[in-house]
Parts: C-alpha cells; sequence; structure tokens
C-alpha cells in the first residue's frame, strides 16, 4: 500500500521501545571502567508512515547518537527497535549480519557535512551506485541508467557524473549525498543536520528539494536539527530531546503554540527573530547542558529550570501524555502554564 | 557630522597567489562610529571575513590590499591603516588596545598548552606594563566575571579542554575587551554555539559594548541575529556591498534582489507555514572576470543593462543606500 501525501498514512513504520545507548569510559591506570556516557536514555516513540519526524536539541544531547543506532551503524544497549516492512514488524536490535545488510537499503541516512561524507577519491557515478552494486545484481547499463535517473531527481546533470566531489559547492554535493542514499529507494530516510553546513540561500534549496522527493518517493523522513526554524518547515511532530532524555514530544504546531516543558519554552524564546517588533523576552537559561558522564540527579533539566521545586532534584519525570497527542517529562508541566510564540 | 571610529573607502583587494590576480573584495565602503553597532552580512565567500581581517591588516599570504583606504580617527589623530607597515610599533598599540577581535570557533583561537587564565591575562602582560603580575591577575579574573564565567577563580588555571564551547567563547570575549578596545570585530562568534547559548552570548556582547562604550562590528551569515543586535546594516555579495542602511529599514523593506530573496529563503517564524523560495544558483566564482552586476545571473528581476554595466550606488535616503539598477531615478 502506498501513501501519498502528507498526514494521510497512520501506519507505523518505526517504532523505539525504551532505547538505550551507553558509551563506557574507560580512565586511570589500569584502564577500568570509570563509568558510562548516557548518550541515549530511555528513549520511545514511534513513526508514522509518510511522515516527518523532527528531533531537536543542543549539541551533545544524543541526537546524532539516537539516529545512528537506528541507522544500524551503533547497536543499542538496551531496548527495542522494531521497523515494519511490508507489515511485517523486523527488530532491529537483535539482527545478525547478514539480515543487517538485508534489511540496510530500506533505511538510508544524509550526514551533516557533504564536504566529509564523500570520498574525495572516488567519482560522482562511484559514490551514487556503490549502494546499487553492493545491494543488487543488475547489468552496468541498467546501473547507470538508474544513477542518471536520479541524478536529475536530486537536481544534477549526467555532465556531473564523472566529476570528484572537490568540483561542487556545498549544496550540490549534499545532493549528491541524498541522490547516494535514494538510490535504493529506501523506506525511511534519516537526514543528520543535512543543511547546518550550507549557506541560507542553498539551505532553501535543499529543503524545498527534501519535500519535493518526500513525495515522489513516498518517503518517511526523522530529521536531527537544531535549527527550529527548520523544523518548523519540515516537520509534522518534534521530539525535544535533552541530556540524552525525551522532554517533549507533540505537533510541531502545538508544541510552538503552547510548550508544556520549560525547556522546551525557554528553546522556543531564544530563538533570533527576524523583525524587531516580533521580539518578545528573550529566556536566557543559566549554566551549560550537563555532563553526560555525570548527569545530575532527578530530571536532568533542573540545574538550569526557573521553575524548579524539591522534587524535580530526586525523581526523574517520565514522559506522560499531557493532552491528546502531546507528552511532556515534567513534574509541573500542568501547573504552569508557559507560553509559546505565536 | 562627526567624524566617523573607522572608515573604509573603495577598498580593492586581490589575491595574487594565483596565475592570473583576480579581486576579491571590490570597491567597498564602510563607516562605522563610536558606539555605533554595524553587522555585515552575506553568503560564505563574499569576503565577509576578508573586510575584517583587512582592517588589522592580518590577510592571509598573497592576498593583498590593491587600493583604498582603511582610516582610524581615534583621539583627534588619523591614522591610516592601509599604508602602514606591517612591522609598524603602532599596529602593536592599535590591535588589542583600540580594534579586538574574537573568530568563529573558540577552541582553534585558544592555545590548549595554556590555562585560561593567562590567556586571559597576556594582553595586558604585553600592553600595561606597569601593573604588577598580581594586578594583572586580579584584572583577568574580574573580566572572566563580567564576561559570565563561573567560579572564575578556579577556573583561570583550567585549560581549554575542560570547557564547553560557550565558555570558551566568553573566554575568548574576555581576552579581547581586557584592553578596552574601542572596536571589537566579532566574526561569526555564534556559529559554532547552541541557540541557547547563542542568545545569552549575543546578549552578553550587548551589554558590554554598552558598558565599554565599545563599537561592534559583528560578521554572520545569520540575518536573524543580525535584527535584534545591530543598528547599521552591510549586505555583501561577492566582494561588493549591495545595500547598507538601518537595520530596521533593511529588514522591514529590503529593496536589492538579493536581499530580498534572501529573507525569502529563509525559514523563519514570523512567515506562515508555505513553500521556501530559494535563491537559484550559488554564489559567482571570484576568478570570473563579471562585467555587469554580480548578482544578474540569480536575479529575478534583472534588466536588460545589468548584465553589461555594473550598477552604481544609489541613494534612497540619508541611511539608506543600494546598488541596484531598478532604483535608478529616470
Amino acid at each position: 500500500m502506498k501513501i501519498t501525501g502528507l498526514n494521510a498514512g497512520c501506519m507505523k513504520i518505526l517504532e523505539v521501545k525504551n532505547l538505550k545507548v551507553y558509551f563506557p569510559v574507560y580512565g586511570g591506570f589500569l584502564r577500568r571502567l570509570k563509568g558510562y556516557i548516557r548518550a541515549v536514555d530511555n528513549i520511545s516513540f514511534s513513526v508514522d508512515e509518510g511522515e516527518v519526524l523532527g528531533i531537536v536539541g543542543e549539541s551533545g544531547c544524543g541526537k546524532s547518537t539516537l539516529l545512528k543506532t537506528l541507522a544500524l551503524l551503533l547497536s543499542p544497549t538496551e531496548g527495542e527497535i522494531f521497523f515494519y516492512f511490508e507489515e511485517n514488524p523486523i527488530a532491529l536490535h537483535s539482527l545478525d549480519k547478514s539480515a543487517r545488510i538485508s534489511i540496510r537499503p530500506q533505511i538510508q541516512i544524509v550526514f551533516q557535512d557533504p564536504f566529509s561524507s564523500l570520498n574525495p577519491r572516488m567519482r560522482v557515478w562511484n559514490i551514487i551506485a556503490e549502494p546499487l552494486l553492493l545491494h543488487s545484481n543488475l547489468p552496468k547499463e541498467k546501473v547507470k541508467e538508474k544513477v542518471v535517473e536520479i541524478l536529475e531527481k536530486v537536481g544534477l546533470k549526467e555532465e556531473h557524473l564523472y566529476r570528484y566531489p572537490h568540483q561542487f559547492s556545498g549544496g550540490q554535493r549534499q545532493r549528491i549525498a541524498i541522490a547516494r542514499a535514494l538510490i535504493l529507494h529506501p523506506k525511511l530516510l534519516l537526514l543528520d543536520e543535512p543543511t547546518s553546513a550550507l549557506d541560507v540561500s542553498v539551505q532553501a534549496q535543499i529543503l524545498n528539494l527534501l519535500l519535493e522527493l518526500k513525495k515522489s518517493f513516498h518517503l518517511t523522513y526523522i530529521l536531527v536539527t537544531h535549527n527550529m526554524g527548520v523544523v518548523r518547515y519540515m516537520a509534522e511532530r518534534i521530539i525535544i530531546m535533552y541530556a540524552g532524555k525525551c522532554l517533549e514530544l507533540g505537533k510541531t504546531e502545538d508544541i510552538f503554540k503552547k510548550p508544556f516543558h520549560p525547556y522546551t519554552h525557554a528553546l522556543l524564546h531564544s530563538i533570533p527573530r527576524l523583525r524587531k517588533e516580533n521580539k518578545r523576552k528573550v529566556i536566557l537559561l543559566p549554566g551549560e547542558p550537563p555532563n553526560p558522564m555525570n548527569p545530575p540527579s532527578g530530571c536532568p533539566f533542573h540545574p538550569r529550570c526557573p521553575y524548579k521545586i524539591e522534587i524535580c532534584e530526586k525523581i526523574s519525570p517520565d514522559l506522560q501524555e499531557i493532552e491528546k497527542s502531546s507528552l511532556v517529562a515534567c513534574h509541573r508541566a500542568e501547573e504552569l502554564n508557559l507560553e509559546g510564540i505565536f | 557630522m562627526s567624524k566617523p571610529l573607522l572608515k573604509i573607502e573603495d577598498l580593492w583587494i586581490v589575491c595574487e597567489n594565483a596565475p592570473l590576480p583576480y579581486p576579491l573584495l571590490k570597491g567597498i565602503n564602510l563607516e562605522i562610529y563610536s558606539g555605533e553597532k554595524v553587522g555585515i552580512v552575506g553568503e560564505s565567500g563574499c569576503g565577509k571575513t576578508l573586510t575584517a581581517l583587512s582592517i588589522l591588516n592580518i590577510l592571509p599570504e598573497g592576498i593583498k590590499i590593491e587600493k583604498g583606504k582603511i582610516i582610524l580617527f581615534h583621539n583627534q589623530a588619523t591614522v591610516s591603516l592601509h599604508s602602514l607597515p606591517q612591522n609598524s610599533p603602532q599596529w602593536l598599540k592599535i590591535r588589542g588596545e583600540i580594534i579586538s577581535m574574537i573568530f568563529q570557533e573558540p577552541s582553534v583561537y585558544l592555545n590548549p598548552t595554556l590555562p585560561v587564565g593567562f590567556q586571559i591575562m597576556e594582553p595586558l602582560i604585553y600592553h600595561s606594563r606597569k601593573l604588577t603580575r598580581e594586578q594583572q591577575k586580579r584584572k583577568a579574573i574580574e573580566f572572566m566575571g563580567k564576561v559570565g564565567l563561573p567560579h572564575p577563580e578556579s577556573l583561570f588555571h583550567r585549560f581549554p579542554h575542560e570547557l564547553s564551547g560557550g565558555m570558551k567563547q566568553r573566554v575568548l570575549i574576555a581576552m579581547a575587551l581586557i584592553l578596552h578596545p574601542k572596536l571589537l570585530i566579532a566574526d561569526e562568534p555564534t556559529t559554532a554555539l547552541d541557540v541557547t547559548i547563542q542568545a545569552n552570548i549575543l546578549k552578553l556582547l550587548l551589554s558590554l559594548s554598552q558598558e565599554l562604550k565599545m563599537s561592534l562590528l559583528l560578521i554572520t551569515h545569520d540575518l536573524s541575529i543580525i535584527a535584534e543586535t545591530v543598528d547599521k546594516l552591510y549586505v555583501m555579495y561577492a566582494g561588493e556591498m549591495v545595500e547598507w542602511g538601518k537595520t530596521e529599514d533593511l529588514l522591514k523593506s529590503p529593496l536589492h534582489p538579493y536581499l530580498s530573496s534572501l529573507i525569502n529563503a529563509l525559514p523563519v517564524l514570523e512567515r506562515e507555514k508555505k513553500v521556501l523560495k530559494p535563491l537559484p544558483g550559488t554564489l559567482p566564482d571570484p576568478r570570473e572576470k563579471i562585467k555587469g552586476c554580480p548578482f544578474y545571473p540569480r536575479c529575478g528581476k534583472k534588466l536588460a543593462k545589468c548584465k553589461e554595466i555594473p550598477p552604481p550606488s544609489i541613494k534612497i535616503d540619508e541611511n539608506h543606500w543600494v546598488k541596484c539598477w531598478m532604483y535608478e531615478n529616470p
């Protein structure tokens, strides 16, 4: 069954349950285990087919780790990830090597920096054809046909086929990276800050291209970004991450109109505005995000939170439904009544 | 009218490291008055950073000022920065004491082998020799407090790798401001930082420039941080200033097609959710010879003569200038 257009799908494509990704840290003379970096700490969510899910957070909050785990580039420490392929759930967390390879064509990733994600010694042709040569045994003419087709889809031309990455601008390189990810016609495309290395004018080109491709390839996106403008433009739902945890999950418009978590609130109010008359009181958060080696007790946000009470320092709040399709992890979510920016 | 603190007149910068030397800046003009906050905005590669580097005469090798003037008016004296030789002792006074600079990537500009406190103190060691070490240290600690670094005494002995990105940028700001310069050049000071930290750093720069009565030259590619920070804005494209004037006027009623399409390409929160209008194409290669307007190939409103004749600077009113044929008086 193919679903076209926005908001049409309600079929799950991905389900993440209590996912934890920890990295051990060794130190001292004997390289003893000193502790763990909790990059992703107990995160659950699901993605519907055909939607764009945005993951927002500051650097170091674990959003890229989460994405790499979903792309099968890292293995989870605990928890479950199910990918629904032709309506059968596939447990991504417990795949063996051959099964992992066979599922890879369905989940592809586009990385942040197109200057380091393309091999400088490969021609565009080799870069884009490589996934096809690995995962299918099409004859060579057919491969070329497909490469040219995808190249034109992302806005490049056949004449670019035998050039090297250094001959392209940043935006064009990101187009090549997108072509490489799409050549296998994946179901799910993971985008790790796809435009943060690009200029504003080129950023808009790439964002529009991604929306166009989503329609024509029936894709589902998980978009990681720290730019609130980009996430509002692209995503239908947003996850707000902080220190490896999910603080808030909800529909984009709802979150911008009425955030429930004090961190989301501060995040929204620290976005610079283009027009002075729209300027509201900027909320400045004291301090810095916590050290992932040594997270604070209780709620991870409490050291910077202007609304903290005693319980925040002791008990970490669970993610709870506060309104229809809005989830928040805050002890005081209901009483705070925070103001959005619309 | 009073004299500006710094004035750049018809500045041309060429790259001589090529078989055919080519211009990187093509006759730019810039004025910064004392206490004024000025912004330069443009895409990467348009020459924003070069402008800043040329003010301090720290251009990379092979890139030289071909013609034009950079004039500093300070204490009733006039210094021509463009003709001051690189080894002139006057530079020591100008850099740091009158003009100071902070950079984009704070971790690259800090020495990883020295404690941050010492690095903040270092300008004092060279410039204020009258102070004793103890006084210098006290002043450094005072400034660390001023830029909002927590526990300055204990942080004084820490190394850059122990600090987060936002804290490192604060260290760099303290280092740049410790000699009370008259002008601070901030080259993309918040690009490497997160949104919440960015808001903090911008607020800090604004309040410090007020407190120390300092002018600020903010260089950025992000139009939205400009709106809340600077009074006067210069829009740069391919080595030229294409539009300049009061920030509010420029953002409210942009005249040059480049600025208006740049604003349209921005996924800002103001606009209702609709399709962004991207700017087609990319910045022209500086090695190419351009006859007419540099924006011609990407422009949506081009006229016949744009291709052949470069547009002059056209005055719209006292505070608004634009380089585009569309606004020529018939």
